[in-house]
């Protein structure tokens, strides 16, 4: 990224942090709304208490979990269902009910069969999976049809298509849907969260402020869980890229 | 065992771009197919390499495994020279020897350059290696040596007519000289 354009990103979030600060100020009460300084305040505290740690982990784990099982299934079911047509059209239908149908809806169906503490991970992947299997299928069938060709006249094996043709080309698409799918994850994994209460989430912690009343410490988690999100999703595309390049040293 | 072409037709919108095409390419030779644009040699290389049905015709003798250079380089651009040849030739050479071949064909110091930062005519000398070094009876090659200088185009052909004795060859070709250079016989074919 350019100098200049951090410089805007820099001055836009600061208008944003100033414009919170001013109504915050106008308001004058921190229980409707706490100000950007009493959140920043508040996160220079919220990580020594005993609880932080512990919830940061539960909810880590479980949304990374999530998000893994997602990406191997997404991909392994956007590749088949690029390889046989049969796959596709029979996916279809879960697939379009899965991006259809409200994220709460399917939260509150699901609280039904399982239990809060395998929930997270459950909704990340239904909400992910998606995603992942879209961008697959699209990169499989925008594939060369003159290299599939090439790949048949000289009998390449199909472990081997797939890593010198098909996963060269889901390569943008898996990015792209990555960056996309990990904000999703933490998104639906902590409303999961919240609606379930796991003991020791995050999503706990956040629903406790909120009973309490106590703005700050939900504005501060809020800020935790888009930083633990960027966190994921810088550190994930990074390894996705080391995975690519030491795939073409091969 | 020679390849018997008998018959061959093959229209596209009603054009009929083959039309009771009869050939016969002999097993071990280097056949050089020249004409026009749009005589039909590319659809007969297609047919020849199950890529398009015939209309009407038989080509017998055919064999199973068969090295292409296509008219366009058709190269895993992510991946070294030599993935993109061991793709086809499996464990049959190391990556020493096909470096070594690659020599011969003007390429070195190339290891670990992946395909995309290749000129044009690299990239056509590695396509060309790859249906060389692949193991088949019969090669067939579409404009392979098209688009290489002069200098470049000698020594390749001298490897190449080198690498294809004893095979059978099948070389689409626009250009005379290297027709009477490297192929054993020449058929002309007509625009229909």
């Amino acid at each position: 990224m350019k100098h200049k354009d951090w410089i805007e990103r820099f001055l836009a979030v600061f208008v944003l942090l100033a414009i919170w600060q001013a109504v915050a100020m106008a308001i004058a009460q921190p229980l409707l709304l706490a100000s950007p300084v009493q959140v920043i305040a508040r996160l220079g505290t919220i990580w020594m208490e005993p609880e932080f740690f512990g919830a940061v982990a539960y909810s880590c784990s479980r949304i990374a979990i999530g998000f893994l099982l997602s990406f191997v299934l997404g991909i392994v079911l956007g590749v088949l269902a690029g390889k046989f047509h049969v796959v596709e059209v029979l996916l279809w239908p879960l697939m379009l009910a899965v991006k259809t149908v409200p994220v709460v809806a399917i939260i509150l169906i699901c609280l039904i069969w399982m239990t809060s503490s395998q929930l997270t991970a459950f909704i990340v992947m239904l909400m992910v999976v998606p995603l992942i299997y879209a961008n697959t299928l699209e990169a499989i069938k925008s594939t060369d049809p003159k290299m599939i060709q090439m790949a048949q006249t000289f009998h390449v094996p199909f472990v081997k298509r797939l890593i010198y043709i098909y996963l060269p080309q889901i390569r943008p698409f898996l990015v792209s849907a990555c960056s996309v799918s990990l904000g999703v994850s933490w998104k639906s994994g902590i409303a999961a969260e919240v609606l379930s209460i796991p003991h020791g989430s995050i999503g706990e912690l956040m629903h406790d402020a909120k009973v309490f009343f106590v703005t700050v410490d939900l504005l501060a988690w809020t800020l935790i869980v888009v930083l633990l999100s960027l966190l994921f999703e810088k550190a994930f595309l990074m390894l996705l890229d080391l995975f690519f390049k030491r795939l073409e040293k091969l | 065992m020679d390849i018997v072409i008998k018959g061959l037709t093959k229209s596209f919108d009603g054009r009929r771009v083959l039309d009771g095409f009869d050939a016969v390419f002999p097993e071990g030779k280097i056949t050089c197919l020249m004409g026009d644009s749009g005589c039909g040699k590319t659809t007969l290389l297609n047919i020849l390499l199950g890529f398009s049905v015939p209309d009407a015709g038989t080509i017998e003798g055919m064999p199973g495994k068969v090295g292409v250079v296509f008219q366009e380089d058709r190269l895993c651009e992510d991946f070294s020279a030599a993935s993109n040849i061991m793709l086809a030739t499996g464990r049959r050479y190391s990556k020493s020897e096909i470096y070594h071949f690659l020599e011969k064909l003007g390429l070195s110091g190339i290891e670990d350059q992946p395909i995309r930062e290749f000129s044009g005519g690299m990239k056509r000398r590695v396509a060309i290696a790859r249906a060389l070094l692949f193991d088949c009876d019969l090669i067939v090659l579409d404009e392979a040596f098209k688009g290489l200088d002069e200098d470049t185009k000698e020594l390749v052909l001298d490897c190449a007519r080198e690498c294809c004795a004893g095979k059978t060859v099948v070389s689409v070709t626009h250009d005379p000289n290297e027709a009477k250079k490297f192929g054993d016989l020449i058929i002309r074919m007509e625009k229909k």
